[in-house]
């Protein structure tokens, strides 16, 4: 089925490539590929000696009429947005200054899971964290073409310490759906909150790049789009803890 | 695109797109009805159409979802459609039998799967061909491929190969 030209192939021959020499040369030498090639022709022509001017009136028409609908609908979708977002900022309760949660920076892309002595449950929004707590990362499918991670923490100094992978290489492999990454990340005694920076990629980013990255948006809390020339999705998760500011593997 | 960035697109590739639609609906009515929304569309998506190959890329996306809704929604004329051709023999007719059996095969699959079924089975694109047009890899291409010959091995038993060939030639 492949060894022929594609219709994809034939039209974009037909529309762009005329000197694209191994097209021509298929053609050339494929009786089928010509039959095709000149049916497909053929239905153009028909088209546009009949059909094409009365379709593009319909066109233009439907097209105008949209438009015309959107510029009705547009002014009561702005007051509905306006509104509702109102209703959000006198209905929501303000989080007081410096209680951060989980998730305070982006949406979260790993369920943290946190054991403390004999107890062990899932951190949720404005649960604080201990020295010597021990956590896991079950990723979240947040997206589909996900299928690396890398997990590290920006300390009080600014400094970047890498969990997934620990030290240098590139990212590890995302678990199976709803297994948490292999081993746990124990926090030490520094004071201060956790910066976590979790990096989701299609394909393995070296550390150093997730480090730099991390680094120079530590400070605002940014998320990250591209590293090394791919695409990510990044989130920071800030855990306030009890007396410490960084973490160690 | 301006508006007649939008109409010289609608002269260079409204035959293609509609010789597209007619093969894969096999009914001109519906592939008509298809291609004026295909540049509906493109006025809706003007500030962000493409050019080049990259555009014929974006017709095909979304001339194949529009030909898979209109499948799905059982809009084809198929009957009045042959009627017509036979009395012009000279047009060009829709080949083989009504598509309405396609949709037996591809319906329950995600619309990715099914887009890329109609890439490969009625396009004959290559598999990187059809990762290109997709906007996916050709890993997933493969994935797709396989759930789908796998959901047809199951409704068409031992006589696939010779079911899908009429199915989609």
């Amino acid at each position: 089925m492949n060894e022929c030209l594609s219709e994809f192939a034939l039209d974009d021959h037909a529309l762009h490539g005329h000197s694209d020499a191994v097209v021509v040369e298929h053609l050339n030498g494929c009786q089928a590929c010509r039959v095709r090639f000149e049916r497909r022709q053929a239905q153009v022509c028909e088209f546009q000696a009949t059909l094409a001017a009365p379709t593009w009136t319909r066109v233009r028409a439907e097209a105008a009429t949209r438009r015309r609908a959107r510029r009705r609908v547009l002014p009561w979708a702005v007051i509905a947005g306006g509104a509702a977002a109102m209703l959000l900022l006198v209905v929501l309760p303000r989080r007081p200054p410096g209680s951060l949660g989980p998730t305070a920076k982006g949406s979260s892309l790993a369920e943290i899971v946190c054991r403390r002595g004999e107890r062990t449950f899932v951190i949720g929004t404005g649960d604080e964290v201990s020295p010597g707590d021990r956590l896991r990362f079950r990723p979240l499918p947040i997206w589909s073409q996900a299928r690396y991670i890398q997990v590290g923490s920006v300390d009080g100094t600014g400094g970047y310490s890498a969990f997934y992978p620990a030290g240098d290489g590139v990212s590890v492999a995302l678990p199976a759906r709803g297994e948490p990454l292999g081993g746990s990340i124990r926090l030490d005694d520094a004071p201060g909150p956790e910066r976590l920076f979790v990096v989701l990629s299609a394909t393995p980013l070296s550390t150093r790049d997730v480090r730099r990255a991390a680094e120079a948006h530590a400070v605002d809390g940014e998320r990250v789009a591209r590293i090394g020339g791919a695409d990510v999705v990044s989130a920071w998760m800030t855990l306030p803890k009890r007396g410490g500011s960084s973490a160690a593997p | 695109m301006t508006d007649a960035e939008v109409a010289q697109a609608y002269r260079d590739y409204a035959g293609p797109v509609y010789a597209r639609a007619v093969r894969v609906l096999r009914d001109r009515e519906a592939a008509r009805d298809v291609t004026q929304e295909v540049f509906v569309r493109c006025f809706g998506h003007r500030p962000r159409l493409p050019a080049g190959r990259e555009l014929l890329a974006w017709l095909y996306r979304v001339t194949t979802n529009l030909c898979l809704n209109a499948l799905r929604d059982g809009k084809l004329r198929g009957r009045a459609d042959r009627d017509a051709a036979r009395q012009s023999p000279t047009t060009v007719a829709p080949e083989g039998p009504s598509r309405r059996g396609l949709w037996d095969l591809l319906s329950g699959l995600g619309a990715r799967t099914q887009a890329i079924v109609v890439y490969v089975y009625i396009d004959g694109m290559t598999h990187a061909e059809a990762a290109e047009v997709a906007q996916v890899t050709d890993r997933t291409v493969r994935n797709c491929l396989a759930r789908f010959q796998k959901r047809a091995r199951t409704r068409l038993g031992g006589e696939l190969a010779s079911n899908l060939e009429g199915e989609f030639s």
